[in-house]
């Protein structure tokens, strides 16, 4: 009686590229190794894991030790994932690993996550670079837009003054005013966020065929950009205000 | 038009610490825009010219993959470039394969480095510091984060071998190499151990006699068009991928898709916030000039004559905003440049934002483009001035 062949998983994009169907035979070698069959089981979704994302290359998954005859590779593995008993000591464990495995070194898993999202913490520094930017940029405007403003307002603030309206009131008009303003272009601009963030992830996970997320507006965010685009508004409102009550009125009318 | 230039630089001036404010906005667009143009096309330029810089301009590599990509090899290389190199159009034809290698010296613990292979007498991805290249088998060019891990110069020996065996405690397959030379390997990721042997050595290291490369890289004679060439061998051999450099470029693009995507909507908000910043402020210059802009008029200067002044306002501040924001764009690129580059294992020579001389022109087009458009609005409204209405609103 025939053997049964041995089996292999093919990732979707693979099969679809190479328009192979569950069920369908495939011939694969290694490097210096004869073409073996291999009978295509199932299919399945690359896991949505960005440090990949990018790749274009086929995958398939095999059971190890046919993997290991198709490599001629012996009984070689790359690594072992090992799960400690209840209660083991983790560190005693790598020490001791460490200690008789000549070549090989053990490494707790935030240390192996740590060395795998270096790509994405410099991507994050990127990004928060840019951010500051954008920021210094978002002042400088409403900065602009405050100044006008306060060019618009001079004769009336003189006006003002002078039929006695309080220094405080005047500042508090100018402040509210440039807060309003502020709050309102963050309000829109979180939309625009919230907006933009699921157009990018329309975009890259057709571009990646992935169900991975690229861009996420999470409350901690839109409570940060809320944050610091109201503070920018109380900053810039409390040096328009101040602009307008420190001044003159015969000042102001010259202005 | 040397009056309206006159007029508008006095005009503007006239507020000298709003023109600043604006001016600084404008800036900081500018910025903005130039570290986008140069994000957007940056890390293809830096390595079209690390591969141009090779000398070789065509690639073939296993179907499906690009250069190093995956572990896929072109099989019985030696006969593959053979073939290659009996067209009378290709000058040279080297196959470079790489992999794992273990390197270690007397009594230092043994360290995983990237080994190159690579035919004797031929460097095509190396930029010798020390010594010379490899001429004979037995020996090695080391990287020089490698020579100064072990203290190694030319002359030295150094032990190689694959992957250490727990159950020997050595390296498997292990041989002993003398380095002939120090060099910066251009493809090599930042702060890694590389090295380089005779592909016979690598290929006998790793115990193979199927005589793998991952890639061929081809040299066409002076007078061939490397596009013809590539487009040639594709249709020859359908098991293997051949690339003009733009090709492989432009192959590896959808790894850079992010860079292209992010530079465009940063690039547009950028052009977006100038025009609104040089909008606004020639509308309210406009404005507050309501009754001089109608007398003007009123005097006889054309309607010409106001919107050519409004626009050369409008002109001078997207000018000066341009050349502080090239500054400062090119300061706030190398910064950023210094983040992206930190990448792990990014080629040491790859830059992200590169300055194209065509691409800087086209930022300071569309800088000075958007200046215009922002001042036709209010050109126009100076242009179109009631002169009657206004000059009886003013004396009322």
């Amino acid at each position: 009686m025939a053997q049964p062949l041995p089996e292999l998983l093919l990732e979707n994009r693979t099969a679809v590229n190479l328009e192979i169907s569950i069920g369908d035979t495939v011939w694969i070698s290694g490097l210096d190794t004869q073409e073996r069959p291999f009978v295509v089981v199932g299919t399945y979704r690359r896991p949505a894991d960005p440090s990949t994302v990018t790749l274009r290359d086929y995958r398939a998954t095999f059971h190890l030790s046919d993997l290991q005859e198709l490599l001629g590779a012996g009984d070689r593995v790359d690594r072992f994932s090992v799960l400690l008993r209840p209660g083991a000591s983790r560190d005693a464990v790598i020490a001791e690993i460490d200690r008789l495995a000549f070549g090989a070194d053990a490494l707790a898993t935030e240390k192996v996550a740590a060395a795998t999202s270096e790509t994405f913490r410099v991507v994050s520094r990127f990004h928060r670079a840019l951010a500051g930017i954008t920021i210094t940029g978002a002042a400088v405007f409403l900065l602009c837009l405050v100044v006008l403003k306060l060019e618009e307002r001079r004769l009336e603030g003189a006006s003002m003054r002078d039929v006695g309206i309080s220094r405080r009131t005047l500042f508090l008009w100018m402040f509210s005013e440039t807060l309003v303003m502020a709050g309102i272009g963050t309000a829109i601009g979180l939309v625009l966020g919230w907006v933009g963030s699921a157009l990018i992830n329309a975009y890259f996970r057709r571009l990646y065929d992935t169900s991975m997320a690229f861009a996420r507006v999470t409350e901690e965010l839109a409570l940060l950009v809320a944050f610091i685009g109201l503070a920018t508004g109380v900053v810039v409102g409390t040096l328009a205000g101040l602009g307008l009550v420190r001044s003159r009125s015969s000042r102001l009318r010259q202005l | 038009m040397s009056n309206a230039l006159s007029l508008a630089w006095r005009t503007l001036v006239r507020r000298p610490r709003r023109l600043l404010l604006f001016i600084a906005g404008v800036t900081v667009a500018a910025a903005v825009l130039i570290d986008m143009v140069m994000l957007a096309e940056g890390l293809q330029r830096s390595l079209s010219d690390l591969l141009e810089e090779t000398g070789y301009q065509v690639r073939v590599v296993p179907k499906g993959t690009l250069p190093f990509e995956t572990e896929a090899a072109i099989l019985h290389s030696t006969r593959v470039a053979a073939a290659f190199s009996a067209d009378p159009r290709i000058a040279d034809v080297v196959p470079l394969w790489g992999r794992t290698i273990y390197a270690s010296s007397p009594g230092a613990e043994a360290v995983a480095t990237f080994g190159y292979g690579a035919p004797a007498g031929t460097a095509p991805t190396l930029r010798l510091r020390v010594g010379r290249t490899l001429e004979r088998l037995g020996e090695v060019v080391i990287n020089r984060d490698l020579a100064e891990r072990f203290r190694l110069s030319p002359g030295d020996s150094l032990l190689v071998g694959l992957e250490p065996d727990p159950a020997v405690g050595a390296l498997r397959s292990r041989r002993v190499v003398r380095v002939s030379g120090v060099a910066d390997f251009m493809f090599a990721a930042a702060g890694s151990a590389t090295l380089a042997l005779t592909l016979e050595d690598l290929w006998a290291l790793a115990g193979t006699t199927s005589e793998p490369a991952a890639l061929l890289m081809i040299r066409v004679a002076a007078d061939a068009n490397p596009y013809a060439v590539a487009r040639e061998l594709r249709g020859r051999d359908t098991s293997v991928d051949v690339y003009a450099i733009p090709e492989i470029i432009e192959a590896a693009g959808d790894r850079l898709t992010y860079f292209q995507q992010l530079s465009l909507v940063l690039g547009t908000v950028s052009l977006g916030v100038a025009f609104l910043l040089v909008t606004t402020l020639l509308t309210l210059s406009v404005n507050e000039r309501w009754g001089e802009v109608a007398a003007l008029r009123a005097l006889g200067v054309t309607r010409g004559r106001m919107l050519a002044q409004v626009a050369w306002q409008g002109l001078m501040i997207s000018a000066a905003g341009t050349v502080a924001g090239i500054a400062a764009g090119l300061i706030i690129a190398r910064y950023l440049d210094g983040i992206l580059t930190s990448f792990p294992g990014l080629p040491v020579n790859l830059s992200f934002f590169v300055l194209d001389r065509n691409d800087a022109l086209l930022a300071i087009g569309l800088l000075v483009v958007t200046g215009l458009l922002a001042g036709l609005y209010p050109a126009w409204r100076a242009a179109s001035v009631n002169i009657a209405a206004v000059l009886r609103e003013e004396i009322e």
